[in-house]
């Protein structure tokens, strides 16, 4: 998968978005110790968000 | 430190491709549970988005190797085997639980936004009644969707985080292989019938959001 910032349609940003959700936030929570810093998740997912805001309004404005 | 991708269940053979920083994926059993995992010396996983879409990657391949799939969180580590087996040995009745809840399904996920409405009024108050009166039915349709795709699945998660900007639903439904086209066909339906809303599916996943009991 690649995450090169080319455009997209909404359906790629969004599961783009919804795997990096996935990934980070769901699933078996083994020790409770993340090895990552909170502030890297947090820049992934909140960079991911503002990209499909701006992609969902565009989607919005094009329709009849 | 070990990075540990998956529990699976059934799991035919390991599927062809690499873990983190190219490292062979491995697996352990302990009390019938198989869990499939890597090795790593770094201590850190930047760069964190691509990283994520290589464990992501693994589990999606799992997914075709095994009946059931319990994916684990990206971001955790375990110091060793001794300690996963501990770990495993400690989970493993509801570990073999969420086998039976997953098994055969898959997670199909679901996003709804609306545009923002035109509405005509002369004065602010009409203008907030009617803008009121649109987001009620806004609601009620959106629930109709919502029913009818809880009908079709095992089990089915709101996210329960507060919507943000246009968003009118952000949900998880756990389906069966043999219900998915089913599902798509309802939400195509849905999407033609209301051109207000922008609605879109995403997956088939692994059963992330139905990994943990009762998890929301």
């Amino acid at each position: 998968v690649s995450v090169a910032e080319s455009p997209r349609s909404l359906a790629e940003q969004v599961t783009l978005l919804d795997l990096v959700d996935r990934v980070l936030n769901k699933g078996v929570v083994l020790t409770g110790d993340l090895t990552l810093a909170v502030a890297d998740v947090d820049l992934v997912y909140v960079g991911l968000r503002v990209l499909l805001a701006s992609v969902a309004t565009l989607e919005q404005g094009a329709k009849p | 430190v070990i990075h540990v991708y998956a529990f699976a269940d059934g799991l035919r053979a390991l599927p062809p491709v690499e873990g983190l920083d190219g490292a062979p994926l491995e697996q352990l059993s302990v009390d019938g549970v198989t869990t499939v995992f890597s090795r790593r010396d770094q201590p850190t996983l930047e760069p964190v988005r691509e990283r994520a879409l290589v464990h992501g990657e693994v589990i999606d391949a799992l997914m075709r190797q095994a009946s059931a799939v319990l994916p684990v969180r990206f971001g955790e580590a375990v110091a060793d085997e001794t300690a996963l087996a501990a770990s495993v040995h400690d989970r493993a009745d509801a570990l073999r639980r969420g086998f039976a809840r997953v098994r055969d399904c898959v997670e199909i996920g679901l996003r709804v936004w609306g545009a923002n409405p035109d509405i005509a009024a002369s004065t602010g108050a009409e203008y907030m009644q009617a803008r009121r009166a649109l987001e009620q039915d806004r609601r009620e349709i959106v629930d109709g969707l919502h029913r009818a795709l809880v009908a079709l699945a095992r089990d089915a998660r709101v996210d329960e985080r507060p919507l943000q900007g246009r968003e009118q639903l952000l949900a998880a439904y756990l389906v069966p292989r043999s219900s998915v086209d089913e599902l798509q066909a309802v939400v195509d339906a849905f999407a033609a019938r209301h051109p207000g809303l922008t609605v879109v599916c995403t997956g088939p996943w692994a059963p992330f959001s139905f990994a943990e009991e009762g998890a929301r």
